[in-house]
């Protein structure tokens, strides 16, 4: 083939434009540390980088939402485990009370005692976790449980309504305070919650209930919950044989007061009761932690998983690419040695 | 017997012949970097003698003509591919450049950005009193809008820039047709003078060169005559997908009009014909890829052009928006409550998330009679949040009922909505934007392959090329010393009969 002076300049050039275009994607790849610019440069491996990238964004999210629920979870168990010794107390003060042999004084003292635990259950029904109340249910902004004088005796309210209404009041109230109390309190009594269960994402399509409801713990129902157990005891300790309850029916409306003789010991059976209810919410808490702490485990290692997927993917491997750039550059400074030599040389530097 | 001075002639047409050659050597090096230069050559040959007779000697040498060393089937073969690499390069830098609008293998892609909407909307749903949460999910459902219109105004910025470019283009192969049939003109004439022709005929190749690579050309060669010394003088003639651009010393010429139809195209230039105002069709080369790329719907097998793209970014923004809003999929399924169905923190309901043009969530629902004309009217340009949203994050509804902080109920179910599988027959918003990204890769690799492919035969083509019409110094220098000798010893022999005359002329006188 006859080679002329244009065809030497032009492959000349084509190949240190080559060259340089080597040298420039390793080094591209060196800086960025990836192994592709532009989709085009692998679409294959920029289609999976977008899903890995995908995937490892919402495994983080998941671990941070599991880790939210987690301490959520141990302020709502030690909140029920400080629930379970207060209620344990009580029912201890129970069993003194019922002893026949104490006197009124012994009574009135442990009455104190109880009335003063009864506030503290109110009080841990109250706690909150970075400001939001546990036990509410989605209502977390206000406290859920309250105590309110009325005039049948303290009332319990929960969510702003009264949880007891019909509950235990002495039987020395008439039975026309009790209805007129109930009747002009309807509106605000509480009838049983719907689910408010707080649901937070753990994985993909995998929901779990991250808080305990108030009225899984204290119970709701007029008769067999801890306020109604923890009232009749007072009543109890008092000396009553008796007490008062408002039985509500809405349909048709209508209120009726039922007398109910009692004695401490039988107390002692709604208090274990009401125990078995926060043992079994706890135990429920207990058994969802527990989930979450392996959803964690397991999230920790998809998060292992993918991003190391995600680098192998898309990262360049440091010691190939380093290579990679020596050899082009060393490709690339040797075609500019010899272009140059080659191109600058012809017959006429030999003619004299 | 030959003449007595029958030498000094041989020896004078030695040193014509010589200088000629000297002359062609000169130029041929003195056009070394001229772009489209043909190398010449001198064609001599030996002359008869005078008279025949036993033991005559030939009249010496003469030149015959001045030649183009060029091969005419490497013109047709280059200027064919020259086409594809027009094609092929237009394509890939207008596919590169919108890849890089879509910026997605960096991490500020869309799908990076849906990744912190939905982790916004995550920690608003493990706290959605907080009004910090609230905040963070208004501004990166902000950032999904901002993304959209901007990716979108850039769609429409390149597309417009090539607009101008086909523009360009029509002017260049104007001014191009018409120096081509300038050149044809002036060769006709000067060729029926016995001129010379060769320049114009290397600066008519470098034309159709350029030419070559605008659209697809077809080059025939006319005879218009035949010279003297046999060789056969030619115009050329060049017609464009079929259609006649060049014929002789006349060039047809094209005219853009802007496009007035209220189809995708409306403002956009049409090319046709000035004379016959036909619609001109390019066939192949730059400016069929300009078209393609600004014109290509990908409906059929059309190109996968910016409308193609742009489509993609409205059918997204509208069925994420729809399915956001409403929870109702384009296929008029709903699997879950959407936006309105939830309640905001400050009681509000029925508000919606996304809008467009900054319209409040009435405003936006009194602009249609149902949902799928409603939200017809959201493109990737204009999708916005929607007023109530974007004035007060309280309107944000994650809940689904009033005065309940914690109630996540709703914004639950827009998580569930934003990693729905069912939204788009490709599978999730993500799923759909990587299938939009994968299929822009491959596309633009592709044409990147292509270009590759054509510029290296269109390499071999050129070297082809080169190596016979191309100017080498080596060769040049060699003749100029061949040349020279050759001028010397003529020189030599003039004066050697000079000599001779001398000796004979003495003996006459003695």
């Amino acid at each position: 083939m006859r080679i002329t002076n244009n065809m030497m300049i032009a492959s000349t050039v084509r190949n240190l434009n080559n060259n340089a275009n080597r040298l420039s994607k390793a080094q591209e790849q060196m800086s960025s540390q990836s192994k592709i610019q532009q989709a085009s440069d692998d679409p294959v491996v920029a289609a999976r980088a977008i899903k890995y990238r995908n995937y490892v964004a919402k495994v983080e999210q998941y671990q941070s939402n599991v880790e939210d629920a987690i301490s959520w979870q141990k302020v709502t168990d030690s909140a029920l485990g400080n629930l379970n010794d207060v209620v344990q107390q009580i029912r201890e003060y129970a069993v003194q009370g019922s002893t026949d042999s104490l006197s009124d004084d012994d009574k009135q003292a442990i009455k104190t005692n109880i009335t003063q635990l009864k506030e503290q259950v109110v009080e841990i029904m109250n706690t909150s976790y970075a400001g939001r109340y546990v036990f509410g249910g989605y209502v977390t902004d206000t406290e859920p449980y309250g105590t309110e004088t009325t005039t049948v005796g303290d009332k319990v309210t929960f969510k702003g309504q009264y949880m007891n209404m019909g509950g235990p009041v002495s039987a020395d109230l008439s039975d026309s305070d009790i209805t007129d109390y109930v009747n002009a309190n309807l509106d605000n009594m509480y009838e049983s919650g719907s689910d408010q269960s707080i649901k937070y994402n753990v994985g993909y399509g995998n929901q779990i209930a991250i808080n305990v409801e108030g009225q899984d713990v204290i119970g709701e129902d007029t008769g067999s919950n801890l306020i109604d157990s923890i009232d009749e005891l007072l009543l109890g300790l008092d000396g009553a044989t008796s007490y008062k309850t408002a039985v509500i029916s809405t349909d048709p409306a209508s209120v009726t007061v039922e007398t109910t003789a009692f004695s401490v010991d039988e107390v002692l059976a709604d208090l274990d009761n009401d125990i078995d209810r926060i043992l079994t919410a706890r135990s429920d808490l207990g058994a969802r932690t527990n989930y979450l702490t392996m959803t964690k485990d397991r999230l920790d290692s998809d998060y292992n998983t993918y991003t190391t997927l995600m680098s192998k993917n898309e990262d360049i491997d440091v010691a190939e690419a380093s290579t990679n750039v020596s050899t082009a550059q060393y490709v690339y400074e040797a075609s500019l040695t010899v272009g140059a030599e080659v191109i600058s040389k012809s017959l006429v530097d030999y003619i004299g | 017997m030959s003449s007595t001075f029958s030498g000094l002639s041989i020896a004078a047409r030695g040193l014509y012949s010589s200088q000629a050659g000297l002359a062609v050597t000169s130029n041929n090096i003195s056009n070394v970097n001229t772009a489209g230069y043909t190398r010449q050559s001198v064609n001599q040959s030996s002359v008869a003698p005078a008279a025949v007779y036993t033991g005559s000697v030939g009249g010496g040498s003469q030149v015959d003509s001045i030649d183009q060393v060029r091969n005419a089937r490497l013109d047709q073969k280059y200027w064919r591919q020259n086409n594809s690499v027009g094609t092929w390069e237009a394509k890939s830098m207008a596919l590169t450049e919108m890849e890089a609008i879509l910026d997605e293998t960096s991490s500020d892609g869309i799908s990076s950005i849906m990744d912190d909407f939905y982790a916004a909307l995550e920690d608003l749903s493990s706290d959605p009193s907080s009004s910090s949460a609230r905040t963070v999910v208004q501004e990166m459902g902000n950032s999904i809008c901002e993304y959209l219109n901007n990716v979108s105004e850039e769609f429409s910025q390149q597309r417009s820039d090539i607009n101008g470019n086909i523009k360009t283009a029509v002017t260049s192969l104007n001014s191009y047709a018409e120096q081509i049939a300038d050149l044809n003109q002036q060769i006709q004439v000067a060729s029926a003078n016995g001129a010379d022709v060769n320049e114009l005929k290397d600066k008519r190749t470098l034309l159709i060169d350029k030419l070559s690579a605008l659209a697809n050309i077809e080059v025939g060669e006319v005879m218009i005559g035949t010279q003297a010394d046999g060789t056969k003088n030619t115009i050329v003639s060049i017609t464009v997908n079929g259609s006649a651009l060049v014929s002789g010393g006349n060039a047809r010429q094209l005219a853009v009009y802007e496009i007035n139809d209220g189809s995708t195209q409306d403002g956009m230039y049409g090319i046709k014909w000035q004379d016959t105002s036909e619609e001109f069709s390019a066939g192949g080369g730059e400016l069929k890829a300009y078209l393609e790329i600004r014109d290509g719907t990908g409906a059929g097998s059309e190109t996968k052009g910016i409308p193609y793209y742009m489509s993609k970014l409205d059918e997204f923004a509208r069925t994420f928006a729809m399915a956001f809003n409403e929870g109702i999929y384009a296929d008029g399924s709903s699997y879950y409550s959407g936006h309105a169905d939830g309640t905001g923190a400050d009681g509000s309901t029925e508000i919606r998330f996304f809008s467009y043009d900054g319209l409040s969530s009435d405003e936006l629902m009194a602009v249609g009679s149902d949902t799928d004309s409603i939200y017809a009217n959201i493109t990737a340009a204009n999708i916005s949040l929607s007023k109530d949203v974007a004035e007060d994050v309280n309107k944000i509804a994650a809940a689904s009922a009033d005065g309940e902080s914690d109630n996540n109920e709703v914004i639950n179910d827009l998580i569930s909505i934003c990693e729905d599988s069912r939204m788009f027959n490709t599978g999730t918003p993500s799923d759909f934007i990587g299938s939009v990204i994968s299929t822009l890769g491959t596309e633009s690799s592709y044409a990147q392959r292509l270009y590759d492919n054509y510029s290296n035969i269109l390499t071999n083509t050129e070297t082809q090329r080169s190596s016979i019409s191309g100017v080498s110094t080596n060769e040049e220098t060699a003749n100029l010393t061949a040349y020279q000798q050759a001028y010397e010893a003529s020189a030599k022999i003039i004066t050697t009969w000079d000599e001779i005359y001398q000796v004979t002329i003495n003996l006459v006188s003695d």
